[in-house]
């Protein structure tokens, strides 16, 4: 008899064990302030898309069509093969599935989505850039993506009669600018930079002109992409009469549990909140530079690249009056933002793996197993704490993840190319 | 004159709100109030009700002498942060004054968490200065 004790002892401490690491039941009522919480995060909560003053056709249907048919031309780049779609891909929520993204080579930067993007006052990882069409300029121009020029963009527009008849509808006359020149740009190798300075101010100024207005009519073309309800808004929305977690069916109790430590011991709604689960914010997650990379300044260094943007809202192509341009005055700049990168929504995250600014993170129980060990950032300080959560809470906040994703609140015609996408019928 | 409390720290606002310990964002936001050392009071009001989170916004602030006749020609400085979290505001909020009297104007502020926040101002005038810190939970 004696010899069993230890084994039974052993027996009990395994069963233990077991129970502490696997079994983590959801909470069965919301505090109301927990439930105000959750339903601030449905998408019934988000408010109508922000205006931009700095583009007075971001809201022009005619621009989101001509923005439409650039996004998915592919002339619009040195090689003739690549467009906004070879990476934002509509069948993948705008992202593409690589840890880091390949135009006409490979890039230092994951391609973030697009949808609900509109919302967001800063772009791209760093936030270097201050509204969405001062932002479509730059991959147009970027050797590793279109590795195209602004003097080649301005010819095509205007040697294309369905390119130009759409252009002049939405931004009047189409001013003349030399046509088929080398490919010129001040921001750009040698070359493109010596054919830049061989045109005279008037043509430069005319070029930039087409230039901006082809990225005004791409970023009106992408505040249609917007999400869509997914299962967690029915859920969320269904609890305004009452708190017992399992008013409906909409979450199974393994993604209750989970939202219950999105909201409260993980702590992701810090950063992860509002109805697209993302502040726009930029902090320091401690994610590891990419392979070969040194550690990346983050928004430290992009609200500096913001301020020097000639195409920023308080530059001469921004359609705002200096006293509207409120994000860029009063911008932060401090130590804090030193390997900071924004938050991205987590709308639809589960299809759009893998994650983070260098796709370091390939799966998404990866990326929660990075947040339950919150490492030592490499630059500056990782805002994030250790976790400590258990096996069945790993689980269960990766099954809550999963409850984010919905198809889109956009008309199917908007995620595929036009049917001029080439541009050869202008839209009547 | 009402003598200052020790530590000059503002009380809270939006009692009925902690109360109900609710945290949710959509609750009007009540004007935060405080006491400076020496008698004055500035009164701080969101200009953005309800007060949510990932808004930019301003902030009207009224400063008044011990007697309430409206204060001009004050210098306020606001800062803000989450205790917390260990990290300030998300912004770089600026004051600047207005043209009635007593009231300046808090612009560029931003919350972009849910949770407990403190609010610092710093007024300084005629070589008088003194901090109080508000206490806001979103
Ligand atoms: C070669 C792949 C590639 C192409 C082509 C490309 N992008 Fe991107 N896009 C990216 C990557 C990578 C990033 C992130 C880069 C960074 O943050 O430094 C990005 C970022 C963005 C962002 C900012 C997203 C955010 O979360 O702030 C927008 C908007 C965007 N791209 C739109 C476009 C548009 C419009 C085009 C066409 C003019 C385009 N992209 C072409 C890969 C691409
Ligand atoms: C301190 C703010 C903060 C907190 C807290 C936080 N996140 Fe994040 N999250 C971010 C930032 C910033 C990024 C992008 C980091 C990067 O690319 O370097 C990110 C990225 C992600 C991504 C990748 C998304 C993508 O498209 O690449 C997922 C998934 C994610 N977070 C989930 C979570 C979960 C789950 C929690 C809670 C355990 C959490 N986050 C807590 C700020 C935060």
């Amino acid at each position: 008899m004696k010899t069993l004790i230890p084994l039974i002892l052993l027996l009990a401490a395994g069963l233990g064990y077991a129970t502490y690491q696997f079994w983590a039941p959801p909470p069965g009522s919301w505090t109301a302030a927990e439930a105000a919480l959750i339903r601030s995060m449905s998408l019934s909560a988000l408010p109508p898309l922000p205006a931009d003053p700095s583009n007075r056709v971001a809201d022009d249907p005619l621009a989101a069509e001509l923005g439409h048919q650039l996004f998915f031309d592919e002339r619009l780049s040195s090689t003739g093969t690549v467009s906004c779609a070879t990476c934002h891909q509509p069948e993948h929520y705008f992202t593409d599935q690589l840890p880091l993204a390949v135009g006409k080579s490979l890039g230092p930067r994951h391609t973030p989505g697009l949808v609900g993007l509109s919302h967001s006052p800063w772009f791209y990882w760093d936030g270097r850039k201050d509204s969405q069409w001062a932002q479509a300029l730059a991959p147009l121009e970027a050797a590793h993506e279109h590795d195209f020029s602004r003097s080649e963009l301005a010819s095509l527009i205007s040697s294309d009669a369905g390119l130009t008849a759409l252009y002049e509808k939405v931004f009047g006359a189409l001013p003349e600018v030399p046509m088929n020149t080398a490919p010129a740009t001040p921001d750009g190798d040698a070359d493109k930079i010596a054919a830049w300075q061989a045109l005279d101010a008037e043509q430069q100024q005319a070029i930039n002109q087409i230039y901006a207005n082809a990225g005004k009519a791409l970023a009106a073309y992408q505040r249609k992409l917007q999400p869509g309800r997914s299962r967690f808004d029915d859920y969320a929305d269904a609890l305004d009469d009452s708190v017992d977690t399992r008013t409906n069916d909409s979450l199974t109790d393994t993604e209750i549990a989970g939202l219950a430590l999105f909201i409260g011991k993980a702590d992701c709604v810090s950063c992860h909140n509002g109805p697209l689960l993302s502040n726009h914010e930029f902090h320091n997650t401690g994610v590891l530079a990419v392979d070969g990379q040194l550690p990346p300044m983050g928004r430290y260094e992009g609200v500096r690249m913001a301020r020097q943007d000639s195409f920023n809202c308080l530059g001469p192509y921004s359609d705002a009056k200096p006293e509207q341009c409120l994000e860029l005055r009063f911008a932060l700049d401090s130590n804090e933002l030193v390997g900071a990168h924004k938050t991205p929504t987590l709308r639809n995250v589960s299809e759009t793996a893998p994650y983070m600014h260098g796709g370091q993170i390939a799966t998404m129980a990866e990326v929660i197993q990075h947040y339950n060990e919150a490492p030592v950032s490499m630059l500056s300080h990782n805002e994030a704490k250790p976790l400590g959560l258990r096996a069945a809470e790993l689980r269960q906040l990766e099954a809550f993840m999963h409850s984010l994703t919905a198809p889109l609140a956009t008309a199917p015609r908007w995620l595929q190319a036009p049917a001029s996408a080439q541009g050869e019928q202008a839209l009547e | 004159m009402k003598k200052p409390s020790p530590r000059r720290f503002a009380v809270v606002l939006n009692l009925l709100f902690l109360l109900l310990s609710s945290t949710p964002p959509a609750v009007a936001a009540e004007p935060l109030q405080a006491e400076l050392a020496n008698g004055w009071t500035i009164e701080l009001r969101s200009q953005l009700q309800p007060l949510v989170i990932n808004r930019l916004h301003s902030w009207q602030l009224i400063l008044r002498d011990s007697n309430g006749q409206p204060l001009n020609g004050a210098s306020i400085e606001v800062t803000g942060g989450m205790p917390d979290h260990d990290h300030g505001l998300p912004t770089a909020p600026l004051v600047s004054a207005t043209a009635e009297d007593g009231i300046y104007l808090l612009q560029g502020m931003r919350f972009h968490m849910p949770g407990y926040w403190q609010l610092r101002a710093v007024v300084e005038k005629d070589g008088f200065s003194d901090e109080v810190v508000f206490d806001l939970q979103l």
